[in-house]
């Protein structure tokens, strides 16, 4: 059998969900939770329903943004993962390399992994959502003072050197492309290109919401447009 | 925006932390029910040596994030925020902007304790807007797929240089002399040609210490220059 045909089982679909579920619930609980503090605080109700509003049309965008990154890695990974990993911690900028990575460190392509290095690409890509939640469960109510401490005052050090990290990691799997040519070559400068116009036109029509789709498209472009090579 | 009814913030921060840490150790639990279910229902179990394999160059592309990322967004994002956000993911597209929008119409400041409040109202509905929407998208998605003619699945092979491409480019707008470095010390190591892992140690940590430096020393002239 194929990899993608355990992927895609139905099963995988029931287990993939209770951590949708789980997210959905918390969230869900905390919203109550908070709007029930907020009117005891003294909060206008009318107001914090056009919160309410206002976030609900906010989130309407970017949610497509990601369904789309979700169908792009369904042929990677099969739909429930796919639709998982979006879902809910993390997002296709990890979960797409994450997929490469896995299969690297077996010693495959994307092309030779077999129903077993699938199995291995879940418990490690369900071993890479979790270290960003275990700090928060141990470390979170601990991050005011630890700010204080690390950064003596310039916070922008650590986005600073998340920003050199992630650089770091795209230039790495780019690099590769530029020494043999092929498609991959051309879909990489197409998805950067079109990131590129869609960018300056979000900046020079100052259309906000551009924004979240720069990186669907740029995706969308740029692996179709490689096919024209 | 003061608080009139002596609301207690203690009690509220409390369940905060307590519901957080239950869902996010659940969640940590569920995050393997379909490797499991490989392994129970299918026989798929791969071993822990392949699952090491598999996981290594995803630590090492990958670790320095897990550690400082949840500390970097905390200002913005507030407490609750952190718990909302880490579970439900989608940090700067999606939370941030809601986090934001719900305080500004409410007339909050950030980072106190009555914007935690609001900014979690935001940040719970966007959670429950994008998984309905999501679970539209997973469904269809499938349904798309059967039907994209067969000369178009190649595509899908170039999901990622397309990504790469363009979140480099999007980075790149936003520092391109880090962008400069990051392809210059990544261009060196791959024509090294080392190991796997320990190439990416070797390009992650380079850039991140010679950009820390750099930045430093731009910033230390600007001063003295002033």
């Amino acid at each position: 059998m194929d990899y993608l045909e355990f992927a895609n089982l139905p099963m995988m679909w029931v287990v993939s969900a209770p951590i949708v579920l789980i997210a959905l619930i918390q969230a869900l609980v905390y919203l109550k939770r908070a709007y029930s503090a907020a009117l005891e605080i003294g909060f206008d109700r009318d107001m914090l329903n056009r919160c309410i509003r206002s976030s609900i049309i906010t989130s309407i965008g970017p949610s497509c943004a990601i369904g789309v990154g979700i169908v792009g890695l369904m042929k990677l990974i099969g739909g429930p993962m796919a639709w998982q990993r979006l879902s809910v911690i993390g997002a296709l900028i990890f979960e797409g390399p994450n997929v490469a990575f896995a299969a690297e460190g077996l010693g495959l392509t994307l092309h030779e992994i077999t129903p077993m290095a699938f199995a291995a690409i879940c418990w490690a890509m369900g071993l890479s959502g979790i270290f960003w939640q275990l700090n928060v469960i141990f470390f979170a109510p601990s991050y005011e003072k630890i700010l204080h401490k690390v950064t003596k005052g310039d916070e922008k050090i650590l986005s600073f050197i998340v920003l050199s990290t992630m650089m770091a990691i795209f230039s790495r799997n780019i690099i590769p492309n530029f020494l043999v040519i092929s498609r991959s070559t051309f879909a990489t400068i197409i998805g950067a290109g079109v990131m590129v116009i869609m960018t300056l036109l979000c900046k020079k029509l100052k259309q906000d919401w551009i924004a979240e789709w720069t990186l669907p498209v740029s995706m969308l472009v740029g692996m179709f447009g490689a096919l024209a090579f | 925006m003061e608080n009139k009814n002596n609301f207690d913030y203690e009690n509220y921060s409390k369940g905060v932390i307590s519901w957080g840490r239950t869902t996010l150790l659940i969640s940590i639990f569920l995050a393997f029910l379909p490797a499991i279910y490989l392994a129970v229902g299918h026989g798929l179990w791969p071993g822990l040596d392949m699952i090491k394999k598999a996981f290594i160059p995803i630590v090492a592309a990958w670790g320095i994030l897990w550690l400082i990322e949840p500390i970097s967004y905390y200002p913005i994002l507030g407490l609750t925020g952190t718990y909302v956000s880490w579970l439900a993911g989608n940090i700067l597209n999606l939370r941030l902007p809601c986090s934001i929008l719900a305080q500004q119409i409410a007339g909050v400041k950030e980072g106190t304790k009555e914007g935690d409040i609001i900014s979690t109202i935001g940040l719970s509905t966007s959670v429950v807007v994008n998984l309905i929407i999501l679970v539209i998208f997973g469904i269809a998605g499938v349904q798309i797929l059967e039907f994209l003619p067969s000369s178009l699945n190649e595509a899908f092979d170039y999901v990622l240089p397309a990504i790469f491409g363009a979140m480099m480019a999007s980075y790149a707008f936003r520092n391109y002399k880090l962008a400069i470095l990051a392809l210059v010390i990544a261009l060196i190591v791959k024509l090294a040609k080392v190991s796997s892992g320990l190439e990416l140690m070797l390009i992650v940590f380079p850039t991140v210490i010679i950009a820390l430096l750099l930045n430093k020393n731009a910033n230390r002239i600007k001063n003295t220059c002033k």
